[in-house]
């Protein structure tokens, strides 16, 4: 694991009404709709309104979340609601309004996979429907690979070191 | 209490399936990085064409642990050809190709496991863990880059 000095991105201080909620917020009690297609995806968590990725994201895991089932010619499954859920909060979470965003894809279980890939370095996560997400990094100083919590590397660090946004 | 190491049910037939054997991957268009090619233009294969089986998908095939398809070339090559493998599944996937010793330089095991109209069907499992970790994924992934056999089409050209 490379363990160069990075610069953090800076986090932008939001005032309370420039943070709009996710769908499932605790402190609203009713999840709101983060899509007009029939499915929804709820994050516990807040976001700014000019975060313009979101509808990004989502538009995409819910294409994910509609693959026809064997997508990959092995018989894989599409994205389950869950894991959609669990992908949009973790982004929410660890990236930036101006972040670089990740290539998502499907696993073959019905997760899905994130990735930010150049050369030099890839991130990816694996994000299941129930179980603990894992994390592999590869970059100039070697590889790291285990489960995502708190005693791996963060996540918004590596995010910036690959893609410098 | 010490934790059991994890034994694979699956058979490494080295002896079978020999090192120098390429075994053929389809891969799905959304696995394909066009951003990133060759010096011939061709896309790299991205690590997540390289998963096992889900849980359930092996189950429904009956084997006893996830593990991944792969088609044995000279079996294909005895009965058809490698495009026939891509006939049902559209222009836009791919064919890639490993050989049986670099999956097992990534520890990583080969057993010919025939099934109905596949003769040349056989699975690459993880000889370690219960399911490929992606530092095996990136490697198979790596390795499969620089043997490509049908290209799709740029999908953006």
């Amino acid at each position: 694991m490379a363990s160069a000095p990075v610069v953090r991105p800076t986090r932008n201080v939001l005032s309370d009404n420039e943070w709009r909620p996710a769908g499932g917020a605790s402190t609203l009690g009713v999840p709101a709709m983060l899509s007009s297609r029939n499915v929804q995806l709820s994050a516990r968590a807040f976001w700014p309104r000019s975060w313009f990725w979101i509808d990004r994201i989502t538009d995409r895991l819910l294409d994910l979340m509609h693959l026809p089932t064997g997508w990959d010619s092995y018989g894989a499954r599409a994205v389950k609601r869950e894991a959609a859920d669990r992908t949009l909060q973790l982004l929410i979470n660890v990236l930036d309004e101006w972040s670089a965003l990740p290539d998502l894809l499907a696993t073959s279980d019905g997760g899905v996979l994130l990735e930010w890939f150049t050369p030099d370095q890839e991130l990816r996560i694996d994000v299941p429907a129930t179980g603990t997400p894992t994390m592999f990094y590869r970059g100039p100083g070697g590889t790291w690979e285990g489960d995502l919590d708190e005693g791996s590397p963060d996540v918004r660090e590596l995010v910036f070191r690959i893609t410098g946004s | 209490m010490a934790i059991e190491p994890y034994q694979s049910p699956f058979a490494d037939e080295v002896d079978v399936i020999l090192d120098d054997e390429w075994l053929l991957r389809r891969v799905y268009p959304g696995f394909l990085d066009w951003e990133h090619r060759d010096p011939d233009g061709r896309p790299r294969v991205k690590a997540g064409a390289f998963q096992d089986y889900g849980e359930e998908q092996a189950v429904k095939l009956s084997y006893e642990s996830p593990a991944m398809s792969v088609a044995i070339r000279c079996l294909v090559d005895a009965v058809t050809n490698p495009s026939e493998l891509l006939a049902t599944f559209g222009p836009a996937y791919g064919l890639v190709a490993i050989t049986a010793g670099e999956a097992r330089a990534l520890n990583q095991g080969v057993m010919w496991r025939p099934v109905e109209g596949e003769p040349w069907h056989a699975i690459v499992f993880d000889k370690a863990v219960r399911r490929r970790k992606s530092t095996a994924q990136s490697g198979l992934a790596l390795a499969a880059t620089q043997r490509w056999l049908i290209v799709p089409p740029d999908p953006r050209s």
